[in-house]
């Protein structure tokens, strides 16, 4: 609420300023005057504002309240009817119950003195039961979760009930810091805030506006420093915005086309999980690095078939066109151009042969003569062939002739055909006469058909589109403008645009391996931050590796010592082409995946099996063997389908036996939960499972180790502990979130086991069984704590087995 | 849990729910203050789309943009703003290595087949309109028809 001053200091404390000048100290009660104003107005405001909610609640009450008015005054019209005390029912019902209980234990008739007639009597037994096991509320998980930053216990003070002093504690740690409350941060209230507008609006954030401010409302200094500032700065982002509104609407569906390519797709990098291919991932959070893959899809150079104009605006149409258009406007042309001394091109009127002889010219002729003429004509192309004057045009032939194929069929490369041609000469088109056999496009050129437009300036993002569709698709300007700049360019304008601007030394190719990439201009082109082109000129080698060749990566021999397998979280590496000694996945000794960026044959690769029948699930597979499930991409039998058959699926590449994807494909049993044999709750099967099935995945929070260790300290006080050790950075904590293999309790001699396995880059642990389980048996695994951090109930008995000394649903860390 | 309902086959855990989890995605989406509505949009049909069709692998994302695109087509080409963000997406999913140029391409004709089919619709409505206007004083159903039968 704002704090009241009197006036009367205000002009006190500007009095007392008298060295300042008489300027300032004007401004300064000017200003107060101006928020004393503004006080009175909110206050005014604020009057009218209650009186209203008072209105409004009345009304609304009023109706509430009149129903219940209504009933209660016809009940003690009824009850006046009756000949009772009427509306006494209270103490009248006292005197005379209905009926009366009496305790367990109390002989009936005992205290009845005070009761009448047709007292009904029940004594009442309630059999003594068990109480079921403590719960906790939990929130399932069908994958991890990476633990939200409010989650985290760190930093805030945590309650546990002790259950030895039967109270509740506050749990301190000695080597938490014990962080000094925070002064409460002030909160601006609406009045305040607009105090703060209106004078940010008009002043400075000076040393007196301040005072003055803090005097009128509550928070320190710097806080109203800092509101200041930012209001200010807010007031002058909505001044601009309202200037530029209009500024880049140029569609209708307002995409700015002054942002660079990376701007546009920024959001969408940001928010896109390339490892679950989705947007917003819980699991890896965002904010993600963008790495582009060494080798990427180009299209294949020998099928660009420009068999077919792309769209109306296809500079092929218009050749074609161009072509079928009888002599007599053509003659006239020729006739104007040869005038001119132009040499013209000569489409013979043979449809069969395209044969297309362009000559080196040198031109006297303006451009603008020549579009003169061509206005004047009655019937206009909006491509001509005409030459333009500045453009000396080499032509090769090899290309160019095709007998095969047909009429409209131009198999060119576009360096060598000259489309362009001037503005003037394309502005205007008219309609076709029906001389045109392309009757087909008769009616849309009627409505479509603007020609191309006057304005072919190419805004920054339209340039980095097309630097974009050069890199994809080579110098084709109908696949550019089709899938990089529609609704922006149309194909003919791609088409000036390349040819004015492809003198360069650029070579679209594609090798058939794919491993070379278009060089674009590269000083036409941003260089990101995230630079994804570094590319060496040259072919990339080809590394040779055969199965059993030394290629695989070093930790498989690790694993073939019996060794485990790393149990480092995998970071995708950004090494281009090649993994050299600095790749941070070789110094942590986890395998490149393919998310990483290096090429796929790097060295340090996981290479994937090739069962065949085997189903991977023998140390026959590498990746069974290495801990790893096997991976579609890059296992050579191991494929799956998706889609739900509603709308088709992808083409099979395998039959798709394997069964080393159990946690991938989320093939688990049905657990069932209820009360433990030993402990708390406990899961059960409910189907029968043979020895080494999949059982089902551990899923929890993923957190980090600290923050593992400070949950830890409760949860063992509690002697409950959900915590996994998952590897080296992160735990997994299902105490909040999980699923139901969280209740599988402890036992040294369990029939499960839990597996950590290496999923597509994440580690997952799976409980898998460990002998033959019969359905309706209870789920024990092996917690294996090390030796000195075990709960009583969990050290391992010398000698004797004593599984029933197992405890309530607890566990601490596990390894 | 009765015991008939414990030993039936039905089984609802980890069933998602598919409303629940579509309210649940945008809901998450919502969240973010930098994204504009319809890079929301195109984002959360993506992930609806995923979901339900469990794409899984990088070797299922070239099915995948051309189910999307045939799927989503005739509604994205009513939203060019949308449909704008589904191109940059794909574009993006080419710079991964995930979407190949030939794909690329499939997707966007299949677009432009689409819109295409969008405007023709569009014609056949304005020219039904017209001959109404026309003032031939046929009765609305057995227009549509008599229109059906000349075009």
């Amino acid at each position: 609420m704002v704090s009241t001053t009197t006036t009367s200091k205000s002009t006190d404390s500007s009095k007392s300023r008298n060295s300042r000048k008489e300027q300032v100290s004007g401004d300064l009660e000017c200003l107060t005057s101006k928020i004393n104003q503004l006080k009175k107005r909110i206050q005014a405001e604020r009057v009218l504002l209650v009186k209203e909610k008072v209105e409004k609640n009345r009304e609304k009450l009023g109706k509430d309240v009149s129903h219940l008015l209504s009933l209660s005054k016809q009940r003690t019209v009824d009850s006046s009817k009756e000949n009772s005390e009427g509306g006494r029912m209270l103490s009248a019902r006292m005197k005379n119950p209905a009926c009366i209980l009496t305790g367990p234990g109390q002989i009936l008739g005992d205290d009845n003195s005070s009761t009448q007639e047709a007292a009904i009597h029940i004594s009442a037994k309630l059999p003594p039961t068990e109480r079921i096991p403590p719960y906790t509320t939990w929130i399932f998980l069908d994958r991890n979760q990476r633990m939200a930053d409010d989650q985290s216990v760190v930093g805030r003070r945590r309650i546990y009930y002790d259950q030895n002093g039967s109270e509740a504690l506050i749990c301190s740690d000695s080597e938490e810091e014990i962080t000094e409350p925070d002064e409460e941060k002030h909160e601006f209230s609406e009045t305040e805030n607009r105090i703060i507008r209106m004078v940010s609006q008009d002043y400075e954030p000076s040393e007196e506006v301040i005072k003055i401010l803090t005097q009128y409302i509550g928070g320190s200094t710097s806080e109203i420093h800092e509101a200041f500032i930012t209001m200010k700065t807010e007031n002058e982002a909505n001044e601009l915005k309202d200037g530029s509104v209009s500024a880049d609407n140029e569609h209708d569906w307002s995409i700015s086309l002054d942002k660079s390519l990376s701007a546009s797709l920024d959001s969408l990098d940001n928010l896109f999980c390339r490892r679950c291919l989705v947007f917003d991932c819980r699991l890896h959070g965002y904010s993600q690095t963008v790495i582009s893959p060494t080798e990427r899809q180009y299209y294949p150079l020998e099928s660009q078939e420009n068999v077919k104009p792309c769209s109306d605006h296809c500079y092929l149409q218009n050749r074609a066109v161009n072509k079928h258009s009888n002599h007599l406007d053509h003659v006239s042309e020729t006739t104007t151009r040869t005038s001119d001394g132009v040499h013209k091109i000569q489409i013979s009127g043979d449809p069969g042969k395209r044969k297309i002889s362009q000559q080196t010219t040198t031109t006297s002729e303006e451009p603008k003569h020549v579009s003169d003429d061509q206005q004047e004509s009655s019937l206009k192309k909006q491509k001509r062939l005409t030459i333009p004057d500045t453009v000396s045009v080499t032509i090769e032939d090899t290309q160019v002739s095709n007998d095969n194929v047909n009429n409209r069929a131009i198999n060119v490369d576009q360096d060598e055909l000259l489309m362009a041609s001037n503005d003037e000469a394309t502005s205007s088109a008219v309609p076709f006469s029906s001389s045109l056999s392309v009757s087909e496009n008769v009616t849309k050129y009627r409505t479509k058909v603007k020609g191309p437009p006057e304005n072919t300036e190419w805004k920054p993002l339209e340039k980095e589109l097309y630097m974009k569709g050069l890199e994809i698709f080579g110098r084709n300007s109908c696949f550019i403008a089709r899938n990089l700049l529609s609704g922006l360019k149309t194909c003919i304008e791609v088409a000036n645009y390349m040819y004015n601007n492809g003198g360069t030394s650029f070579t679209a190719c594609s090798t058939s391996d794919g491993n070379e990439s278009a060089d674009g201009d590269p000083k036409e082109r941003e260089t990101h931050a995230r630079s994804r082109l570094l590319r060496k000129k040259g072919r990339a080698k080809k590394l040779k590796y055969s199965w059993k060749s030394a290629g695989h990566p070093s930790m498989w021999r690790r694993i073939a010592d019996g060794k485990n397998q790393s149990c480092k979280q995998y970071i995708p590496c950004e090494c281009k082409p090649m993994c050299g000694k600095e790749c941070p996945c070789l110094d942590n000794a986890t395998c490149c995946e393919k998310y990483c960026g290096c090429s796929k044959s790097c060295k340090n690769r996981f290479r994937g099996c090739h069962c065949a029948k085997s189903q991977c699930r023998s140390r026959q597979c590498p990746c069974f063997a290495a801990g790893r499930e096997c991976d579609p991409d890059v296992c050579r039998n191991c494929w799956v389908s998706c889609g739900d058959a509603s709308i088709g699926e992808p083409p099979r590449r395998g039959e798709g036996q394997c069964g080393n994807m159990r946690l991938l494909l989320r093939q688990q049993q049905r657990i069932l939960l209820a009360k433990s044999d030993v402990a708390g709750w406990g899961a059960f099967l409910k189907n029968p499972v043979n020895k080494n099935d999949y059982l089902g995945e551990y899923t929890g929070e993923l957190i980090s180790h600290r923050e593992a260790d400070k949950r830890g300290k409760i949860y063992d006080r509690a002697n409950s502990s959900f915590l996994f050790d998952l590897n080296d950075q992160f735990v997994l904590d299902a105490y909040r979130k999980g699923d139901k293999l969280k209740f599988a309790n402890h036992s040294s001699n369990p029939n499960c086991y839990a597996k950590v396995m290496m999923v597509a880059g994440d580690h997952r642990v799976g409980i898998f069984a460990k002998e033959r389980i019969e359905a309706g048996e209870e789920l024990f695994y092996d917690y294996r704590y090390g030796p000195d951090q075990a709960p009583v109930w969990a050290r391992k008995p010398d000698g004797s087995d004593r599984d029933d000394f197992l405890v309530p649903q607890g566990r601490a860390k596990k390894h | 849990m009765a015991m008939e309902q414990v030993l039936a086959e039905r089984d609802s855990e980890d069933e998602v729910d598919d409303d629940v989890a579509d309210l649940e995605d945008r809901r998450m989406l919502d969240d973010f203050v930098d994204v504009s509505k319809d890079e929301k949009q195109m984002m959360h049909l993506w992930n609806s789309f995923v979901r339900k069709q469990r794409v899984l692998a990088d070797g299922h994302i070239p099915w995948a943009c051309e189910a999307f695109s045939r799927l989503h087509g005739p509604d994205l080409v009513q939203a060019p703003s949308v449909l704008w963000c589904w191109k940059l997406f794909m574009i993006k999913l080419w710079n991964h290595g995930l979407l190949d140029a030939r794909m690329l391409n499939s997707c966007n004709v299949i677009l432009e087949e689409c819109r295409s089919q969008r405007q023709n619709q569009e014609i056949d409505h304005m020219n039904i309109d017209r001959i109404k206007l026309g003032g031939v004083g046929l009765e609305g159903a057995r227009m549509g028809e008599l229109v059906r039968f000349l075009i």
